[in-house]
């Protein structure tokens, strides 16, 4: 009998850890969501004020919009052979796609389950999402981030490396300033100073970065500039949301931040415990600290920006906890728990049914119906109790806060992805009308000449769906040789100017649920609960003589 | 509330971040300056904001200023790498920290509390306040400019809003409530301030196991400073309930308190009569200005009346920083080590941040900067004494100072450019000296109190020592009254002088010069001992020296031809209040626990038996202006403007909401007009203190012309200004009633504005005379019957 050499040797097998599968899984994950959201998300939010301060900057316009950070400088380049915003979204995908990569490296700093699971967190946190798919002055902000807090690590970094870095980390967003200004805090305060030779390198990127970033990268002089300081001080004044800070952390964030802080304290009373603090976890706790006091005194502004900031430290924060989660759930004798759980999910759920109907209804249900609920929820707590009464069952806890928290963060995380159209984060946006209006008064004019006329209360709302489109003129009173106006849609029409009928809007705004906690479960439900506003806006032409 | 809460909690953490500084500065305070740290944290990020926005490193705005307060985080960071005896600190000190924190705290919220029952900005000299912080936060340029003069900078010691600034921008609070909360700011820190200062002087001189009189030092310091106010409160309660005695009254120097008699219009009572009061307290409007205007043609004012009115002036303002540079004197002197230049070698940032709060004196307050200073270079210059001979001592308090002095002019050196001084030289003073029961009535409490520091000078002396001490310092008083002689003789007015002064003024002036001399031989007597009583009784020395000087010269200013003392009795009067304060708490509470040692310090007790009755003013003051804490409450001091006049908040709001900052609008110059026969007839000129630039003081934005007289003090008094500033006037006045749309046109675009306003104001000063501006103007937002109105605007964008 013969037999063929393939026959006789052993097939090769190459073995896969889970945790390979897991970084390869979550990677692709990470980087589909985002390929989702630059194909869906509108231009919306800090985007349309970057886009068009970037177009501005390309058109040779002063603009305050135009904040010269790195990718702004990218994104005018960009403009000079496209009028899209395609191709900047391509590099913000790029430039994300390397965040893996960052947290895979970081294995050796955390290891393996932090930075795993934190890449999980932010592949599903909603901000990191939109900030990393479209672009703002800061949309490379999360992978710089990690590469500087991966080169912070490094013993020994090329000297090209630590350039690169100083020359990073000055032409970035915001997003840099609190991971930065804790490891400086902290260097300051330990008195371990990095060698002469590589703060002389770093120092030449930053010089670089900043002479750069003080031209505009090539679109006119913008005075001495430090564009994460520039970017932060922008966040305070621009409207790059229609809701507030604070609201927004409420709908989007709050998970990951509410984790986040749990975490941190369970971690930095585990190193009190031990009496040891490692350097990474104390750079973490400053760092999500300076990031939380920029979200604190953010709260009032119209930014999402510090939303990123915390989400970061606190992914990996998060992450941290996990084995530690896992290892203490593998412990819970189940014996005791399941049937515990057994009870409160369905007490948790029918009540949820509840209270998701009265919101659907915009009020509460009868007085029998809240005594249901109530009686359902004391069960609930009764069972939360009896978890925690005991030591065995108490870890199993965790698993209550974690569901609560993912139902809360996934509905946002397909919205933003799939660029909903019931997400405040994605407001203001600019309407598909804008183009169209654009398009009528163009013709218009190369039918009967004259002038395009805008309203200067639309001076920067009219940038973007504007682009390449000659010269317009903005005017509060219409000039005699205008043939196309755009005007408020309040005020008269101008004489001898007929109206193109139609709800014309330049800039659509999406406000989060305004009433009680009602109106909040309603739109956790059901995305469609919200009623989208539009600044509207009459659109003339010049009636034919 | 929130607005309070977040105030509070941005001031807590700049004083965090001063903290660590202030441990190295002041390490010898028993609370490690904790009680100082939060003017020294706001003083260090405001200068940074400064010098940065100067240099235009940092942006305009709230991201700017939150730059500013990491960067104060990060030198925090870096002295509290190298402070190698910072753990000891904290460990020794913790306790003041946190008693210092709570002080803070609770004066904080109780001042909010008072306030919020008055929180009006308006009257007096508040919309000037109120614009400088709003320049200060709103300027797109530094050093900023002028809201009230477009297009110029701002010629004033500003320092002081811009620190309220930083506060007020860092916690996102509208100006109009940063103004209030500045001033709980300021009442608070002043009274950590020197609860710390003299609770370290007090342990200093009984030991460190004397805690309890050191607490009772503390909380004097903060009651003699903050609440004790003139003895004349006591007389016009009684005189409230009609229970008077006219030559009782006539010899305090009360007298304007009896009714006028038939005929007499002045000195006297005017007011109403049967009952002069509806409530225990009198309700008589504002009864208590009268208390800081005691000393005829001056001001006396004192810092309880300064948070009562609620004026948010310079010389308020810089009461913590005052009392940091004391605390930095305190601690000098406490040192041992000879100061050179060579310190500065081994200590670099220590002397940088000494010069920079040095600097800030003169920024905030340019009164403080020669005072205080001064008091600094003593305690150098004594320090070193006690290492070597004077002359080796002066030279190395020199080398020392110099490169300070230096650092600090080159530092504030874009403020110093700007800034035009209105102090035109020193003069004699030949008027009318102050009587002695005006004396006692202002400064009585606080002069006896001063006085108790004396009593432990007279121990452990040598008879030939104490001669020569005696002898030596009895020129410190005789020197300026022969200077004032020869001054007076080189004028040509000393036989005025001496005759105008009068008997009681004669007698005040040697009240003074004596207590100088016994103050003087005190300090340098503890001094020479290394005593810790020496450093009261050097700032009580100080003091009566400040007030003797009052009466002898004074700062020839715009107010020379009508009350030429006014300015200088009122800032070193004020100065001397903050010293005696500090000196006199600490030697009643020592001497109240020594009195059997020391038996002169039996003065203590009188002292504090005056102290109790001053403190009938604040409680009295205080339901006055409160009007009996029963009004609605707001700390918005446009709450009431709101209320009042919604349009009005309406235009404000707008403004703010939706102009530039760098805007220019067009608003009434305050002058008063009327239709005449030919032509608009102007009635009334005047414009200070009244709704002059209203706008512009509530928004920042700048208008051509506000106050007309404050210019001239903050500019000179010169034809030049004059006539620019009258010109602008005219021109402003012409926009609203030459009826010429080119005109209007012209002078907009002129002062380069965009807007011009239609409110309250405008229709009231310049009735039937405003043209119809909607046919040439566009009108950008209307609120009742007030318009704001908008250059039209034409300009082209390329969009490729």
């Amino acid at each position: 009998m013969t037999s063929t050499f393939a026959e006789d040797q052993p097939i090769p097998v190459r073995e896969v850890s889970v945790a390979t599968l897991a970084w390869l899984g979550l990677g692709a994950l990470f980087v589909l969501v985002r390929v989702a959201g630059v194909l869906n998300i509108p231009v919306s939010g800090a985007e349309l004020d970057h886009l068009a301060g970037a177009w501005q900057a390309h058109s040779g316009n002063s603009d305050v919009r135009y904040i010269p950070t790195f990718f702004q400088g990218l994104t005018a380049w960009t403009f000079g052979f496209t009028e899209s915003e395609s191709p900047a979204r391509l590099i913000v995908v790029l430039g994300g796609a390397s965040v893996p990569l960052a947290l895979y490296r970081l294995r050796g700093v955390f290891g393996e389950a932090p930075p795993l699971f934190a890449l999980l967190l932010l592949a599903l946190d909603p901000v990191s999402i939109l900030l990393g798919s479209t672009t703002w002055a800061g949309a490379l902000d999360i992978a710089i981030v990690l590469w500087l807090i991966v080169a912070m690590n490094e013993k020994q970094l090329p000297r090209s490396a630590v350039a690169a870095a100083g020359f990073a980390a000055v032409t970035a967003g915001p997003l840099v300033l609190p991971v930065i200004i804790a490891a400086a805090a902290l260097r300051l305060v330990s008195q371990q100073y990095p060698a002469r030779e590589s703060v002389a390198y770093a120092l030449g990127g930053v010089m670089v970065g900043v002479a750069l970033a003080s031209f505009g990268f090539g679109f006119g002089w913008e005075g001495p500039t430090i564009s994460p300081i520039a970017t932060l001080a922008a966040g305070f004044e621009r409207p790059w949301s229609t809701e507030h800070t604070r609201y927004l952390a409420l709908l989007y964030s709050s998970p990951i931040i509410a984790g986040g802080f749990a975490a941190a304290i369970a971690s930095a009373y585990r190193n009190w415990r031990d009496q040891e603090w490692p350097a990474h976890c104390v750079l973490l706790y400053v760092w999500a600290a300076f990031g939380s006091a920029w979200l604190i005194v953010s709260g009032g502004s119209h930014d999402p920006a510090p939303l990123a900031a915390v989400a970061v430290p606190f992914a990996l924060l998060v992450g941290m906890e996990v084995p530690g989660a896992y290892a203490a759930l593998r412990r819970v004798d189940w014996r005791w728990a399941s049937p515990i759980l057994g009870v409160l999910l369905p007490c948790m759920l029918i009540a949820e049914a509840y209270v998701a109907d009265w919101a659907r209804a915009g009020r509460p249900g009868t007085d029998s119906d809240k005594l249901i609920v109530t009686g359902l929820l004391i069960a609930a707590m009764a069972c939360l109790g009896l978890l925690a009464s005991n030591r065995r069952t108490l870890p199993a806890l965790v698993l209550f806060p974690a569901l609560i928290g993912l139902l809360v963060m996934l509905p946002g995380t397909s919205g933003v992805a799939f660029g909903g159209p019931n997400e405040p984060l994605l407001s203001p946006a600019s309407s598909v009308q804008g183009r169209e209006i654009r398009d009528v008064a163009r013709q218009n004019q190369a039918e009967q000449g004259g002038l395009i006329v805008v309203h200067p209360l639309f001076e920067q709302a009219m940038t973007w769906p504007f682009r390449d489109s000659g010269t317009i003129v903005l005017s509060s009173r219409v000039p005699p040789d205008a043939t196309a106006v755009i005007w408020p849609a309040s005020e008269p029409a101008p004489e001898g100017f007929a109206v193109v009928e139609g709800e014309w809007s330049l800039v659509e705004e999406r406000h989060g649920p305004d009433g009680d906690f009602l109106d909040y479960l309603r739109w956790l439900n059901s995305r469609n609960a919200l009623k989208n506003t539009r600044v509207p806006v009459a659109v003339y032409l010049k009636a034919a003589e | 509330m929130a607005d309070v809460l977040a105030f509070w909690a941005t001031a807590l953490v700049v004083a965090a971040f001063g903290f660590p500084i202030g441990a190295v500065l002041l390490r010898r305070l028993p609370d490690a300056g904790a009680g100082l740290s939060f003017p020294l944290g706001l003083a260090l990020a405001s200068y940074i904001y400064f010098i940065l926005r100067v240099f235009d490193v940092l942006p305009a705005g709230r991201g700017g200023y939150i730059a500013a307060i990491t960067l104060l985080g990060l030198a925090a960071a870096a002295v509290a790498g190298r402070d190698r005896w910072l753990r000891v600190t904290w460990r020794r000190a913790w306790p003041g920290v946190v008693v210092a924190f709570g002080v803070f705290t609770f004066a904080f919220f109780g001042y909010v509390s008072f306030r919020s029952y008055n929180s009006e900005i308006a009257g007096t000299e508040q919309p000037m306040d109120l614009m400088y912080l709003n320049a200060t936060l709103n300027s797109e340029e530094y050093p900023p400019k002028d809201p009230w003069l477009a297009g110029e900078a701002a010629s004033y010691y500003y320092f002081g809003y811009l620190q309220s600034g930083v506060l007020t921008s860092v916690a996102a609070v509208p100006a109009s409530s940063g103004y209030n909360l500045s001033l709980a700011y300021t009442f608070a820190a002043a009274a950590s301030g020197i609860a710390s200062l003299a609770y370290a002087l007090a342990r200093w001189v009984l030991g460190s196991r004397a805690r309890r009189p050191a607490i009772v030092a503390g909380g004097l310091a903060v009651a003699m400073l903050l609440f004790v106010g003139s003895l004349s409160a006591v007389f016009e309660w009684s005189a409230a309930h009609e229970h008077y005695n006219e030559r009782l009254y006539e010899t305090l120097g009360v007298e304007w308190l009896i009714p006028c008699a038939p005929g007499q219009t002045a000195d006297c009572y005017t007011g109403q009569l049967n009952p002069r009061t509806t409530e225990w307290y009198p309700t008589e409007y504002w009864f208590w200005w009268r208390g800081s205007r005691i000393i005829p043609n001056t001001i006396t004012e004192f810092p309880f009346f300064s948070f009562l009115l609620g004026d948010l002036h310079p010389h308020v303002m810089s009461l913590p920083l005052v009392l940091l540079v004391l605390g930095l004197a305190a601690s000098v002197w406490r040192g041992r080590s000879a100061l050179t230049w060579k310190t500065h070698r081994a200590q670099p940032f220590a002397g940088a941040a000494i010069a920079i709060l040095l600097g800030a004196l003169a920024f905030q307050n340019a009164w403080d900067v020669i005072t205080f200073t001064l008091v600094f270079v003593l305690a150098v210059f004594s320090r070193n004494l006690r290492r070597a001979p004077p002359l080796q001592a002066a030279r190395g308090t020199l080398s020392y100072i110099a490169p300070m002095a230096f650092g600090a002019s080159v530092g504030y050196l874009p403020w110093i450019l700007d800034f035009s001084s209105q102090a035109q030289g020193i003069e004699p003073y030949v008027g009318a000296g102050t009587r002695p029961a005006h004396l006692v009535l202002q400064f009585g409490a606080l002069l006896l109190a001063g006085l108790a520091t004396a009593a432990w000078s007279f121990r452990r002396l040598r008879g030939s020592v104490a001669s020569n001490v005696a002898l030596g310092t009895a020129w410190i008083p005789l020197f300026p009254f022969l200077a004032w002689i020869a001054l007076a003789m080189f004028k040509g007015n000393l036989s005025d002088g001496v005759d105008a002064r009068g008997t009681g003024g004669w007698v005040t002036l040697g009240i003074y010069a004596g207590s100088a001399w016994v103050l003087c031989f005190a300090s340098v007597a503890l001094g020479f001992r290394r005593h810790a009583m020496a450093v009261p009784a050097a700032c009580a020395a100080i003091a009566v020296m400040l007030l003797y000087g009052s009466e002898l010269f004074l700062i020839k200013d715009v107010f020379f031809g009508s009350v030429p003392r006014l300015n200088t009795v009122f800032k070193l009067s004020y100065q001397a209040w903050v010293l005696l304060s500090l000196g006199g708490a600490v030697a009643v509470a020592c001497g109240l626990r020594n009195l059997k040692a020391r038996p002169l310090a039996i003065v203590a007790y009188p002292a504090l038996v005056l102290v109790a009755v001053g403190l009938c003013y604040p409680v009295l003051a205080a339901f006055n202006r409160a009007g009996g804490f029963t009004g609605p409450t707001s700390i918005d001091g446009l709450a009431a403007v709101q209320r009042s006049d919604p349009g009005e908040y309406d235009l404000v709001a707008w403004i703010s909401a939706n102009t530039p900052r760098d805007a220019v609008i067009i608003e009434s110059t305050g002058r008063r007009w009327q239709p005449g026969p030919d032509a608009p007839t102007l009635i009334d000129p005047g414009v200070d203190y009244g709704d002059a630039g209203r706008i512009s003081a509530r928004t920042g934005r700048a208008t051509p012309i506000g106050w007309y007289f404050h210019e001239i003090q903050w500019r000179g008094d010169t034809p030049a200004n004059r006539a620019e500033f009258i010109r602008r006037q005219d021109a402003v006045d012409a926009a609203y009633i030459s009826g010429d749309p080119e005109k209007v046109l012209q002078v907009m675009r002129e002062f380069g504005a965009e807007y011009l306003v239609v409110g309250r104001v405008e229709l009231s000063r310049y009735p039937g005379l405003m043209p119809d501006f909607a046919k040439f103007l566009d009108v950008a937002h209307r609120s009742a019957n007030y318009v704001i109105y908008q250059l039209p605007r034409y300009g082209t964008v390329r969009t490729s």
